[in-house]
């Protein structure tokens, strides 16, 4: 490998609400593909007040952070911030880029792929340096239900990295501070071909976001009524948890996509994963694999979800949760 | 108005097994339109609605029997179908693809120039949902991914509503343009029996690469930049499975609190 592909870019979109978390599990990311050193590390923030946020990234050991800021990147234009990378990668020749497999930073690394005529890999839970020094990547395909190694022959190599499948780079030095670059790309303008006439905060969706939930009650296909659903909330409420439901679920409007868990949805570790008429198809359960202990109850003694379980209930969902509901609320009583 | 719709034969998920080696196991395999794909469709079709005088074309590139979605699209109301299908075409990536059927688009153009092209958000199969934007690299066109809905749209322009991080856009593009649309954004119409009756005649326009001008050094397994080495079903971490055993209901939900409670989550 010569010496220039041996930089490693983590870029990131400081528009983002949290974009650090992710920004953090790419850190630690490219730190595996460098042999766990830091020195080839480099971040690129790119948005409104992308300087605001370099230092966080110094106190976790990143030497040098590329800044692209301005009112040009108040709105997540595809073009302009595509625009603006690919001017940053020609001058400055990092070997690979990660970027977060977000929705909205997936069709930008896609656009710039395009435009750079590099390869693109998107959507990797796992990254590795193959013998020949380029990175090969695991990503989901078929909803999950099958892995694929994908490896590229391109010369700068680019990856989207799904969020929940790296740990987050820890705190170093809070004292530490490193290189800024400040990067004034001439290149990107207000294309007057796309116009944001208005831009207004989306209306909350019913339920909190999951990611973070100790006790999670999930339902899949087995629910099959609101009224079934609404059983769920109950329990989950009783148990202080945070519901969960699988993609059909998310389909079919039960609740709200903050809580779909899976391959298409959050990946998740809670303490305790208790998972209601779900079948336990790959990619549901890939986004649990890391719960500490999984309890389910199905009406099919032979479903997928009973061999990653630690407890199994064989019942209809339907008798057993008014059943467990009722327990609990005595139990509730007593205390 | 001219609309080229881009669409792919996949197979259905919920249909598809692998062997422990990851090969996908070809009988019973049932394939279709990628259901990404059929959100996509309706928004064009809803257009066709308000204005019967658009021109709707369903491209797709594919195997020879990709003609099926094309005869789909058709019986939902598209009014000519696409069909790039070549040997050489066969391991190209997304960037390949979005290359090639950037070439097909513009030789559909030649025919009836198109102001709107349309695609769902992604695919069930390989998951990518890379190319509308790179068909708009391509073709040097503005696009927008991942829009909700279309607000109005004139012969010159476009408004959309597209959600970006925790806000409601609305965005203005000038056409041609590229546009995207995510998933459950609309409930996809039924195939009605005029649709399908019209749909039997149908014959889709068929074209290999030497029909659309295309680098053949840029396309297929060797025109792409990344190819898949390998592939395996996920492992699964087996976990000790214990029965929680009861009689009866009540037992059983007696037993599972009793495991709750020895657990201290209550």
């Amino acid at each position: 490998m010569t010496e220039k592909n041996k930089k490693i870019w983590i870029v990131c979109a400081s528009n983002a609400p949290g974009f650090e978390q992710s920004a953090y599990e790419l850190i630690e990311a490219g730190r595996e593909i460098s042999d766990g050193s830091m020195e080839n590390l480099s971040c690129v923030i790119i948005g409104r007040k992308a300087s605001k946020y370099a230092d966080i990234f110094f106190k976790r050991g990143i030497k040098k952070v590329y800044i692209a800021e301005g009112e040009i990147y108040k709105n997540l234009i595809e073009e302009i911030y595509a625009d603006a990378l690919a001017q940053l990668i020609l001058e400055k020749n990092p070997g690979k880029i990660l970027l977060s497999a977000s929705k909205e930073l997936r069709t930008i690394a896609a656009r710039l792929a395009a435009k750079l005529n590099m390869g693109l890999i998107s959507d990797a839970i796992k990254i590795k340096t193959e013998a020949s020094g380029k990175t090969s990547a695991i990503k989901p395909t078929f909803g999950g239900e099958l892995m694929a190694k994908i490896e590229s022959r391109s010369q700068v190599e680019m990856i989207t990295i799904r969020e929940g499948f790296y740990s987050k780079a820890p705190l170093v030095n809070p004292a530490q501070s490193g290189e800024l670059i400040n990067f004034k790309s001439d290149l990107p303008q207000l294309n007057p071909k796309i116009k944001i006439i208005e831009s207004s905060p989306k209306p909350k969706e019913g339920d909190e976001d999951i990611s973070n939930a100790e006790i999670v009650v999930a339902a899949g296909r087995g629910i099959k009524t609101k009224e079934e659903f609404e059983m769920v909330r109950q329990l989950s409420d009783l148990l202080g948890a945070s519901v969960g439901i699988t993609r059909p679920l998310a389909d079919l409007g039960f609740a709200g996509e903050n809580c779909q868990i899976g391959i298409t949805g959050k990946t998740i570790k809670p303490k305790l994963y208790i998972a209601l008429g779900i079948s336990g198809k790959a990619h549901h359960t890939q986004g649990i694999l890391n719960a500490k202990t999984i309890i389910s109850v199905n009406k099919d003694p032979d479903a997928p979800i009973k061999e990653i379980s630690d407890y199994f209930i064989e019942a209809d969902i339907k008798e057993f949760l008014p059943a467990i509901i009722k327990k609990l609320k005595e139990l509730k009583e007593i205390e | 108005m001219h609309i080229i719709i881009c669409i792919k034969q996949t197979p259905l998920t919920d249909s598809v097994e692998f062997d422990s080696n990851g090969n996908l196991k070809r009988d019973n395999i049932e394939s279709g339109i990628n259901p990404f794909d059929e959100y996509a469709l309706e928004e064009a079709l809803k257009i066709k609605d308000n204005n019967p005088q658009t021109i709707i074309s369903a491209l797709t590139m594919g195997p020879p029997n990709a003609d099926e979605i094309l005869r789909y699209a058709v019986s939902k109301g598209c009014d000519h179908g696409y069909l790039l299908s070549d040997i050489l075409l066969k391991g190209s990536d997304t960037l390949a693809t979005s290359y090639a059927l950037a070439k097909t688009i513009k030789k559909i153009n030649s025919i009836e120039n198109s102001s709107l092209i349309v695609c769902g958000m992604g695919s069930n199969d390989s998951d990518t949902g890379h190319i509308a934007s790179q068909l708009a690299v391509h073709l040097n066109f503005p696009n927008i991914s991942l829009s909700s809905r279309i607000l109005s749209l004139n012969e010159t322009s476009i408004i959309l509503e597209k959600k970006v991080f925790e806000n409601i856009e609305k965005i203005e593009m000038d056409l041609p343009a590229v546009v995207s649309f995510e998933k459950n954004i609309n409930c996809p119409r039924l195939v009605s029996i005029k649709g399908r009756l019209k749909s039997r005649s149908f014959k889709p326009v068929v074209w290999t690469i030497k029909d659309i001008n295309c680098d053949p050094k840029k396309i297929g397994a060797d025109g792409s930049p990344t190819f898949v080495s390998e592939s395996f079903t996920p492992p699964k971490k087996s976990r000790t499975s214990s029965i929680i055993e009861g009689d009866n209901i009540n037992e059983k939900a007696e037993n599972a609190a009793k495991i709750l409670k020895e657990l201290k989550f209550i």
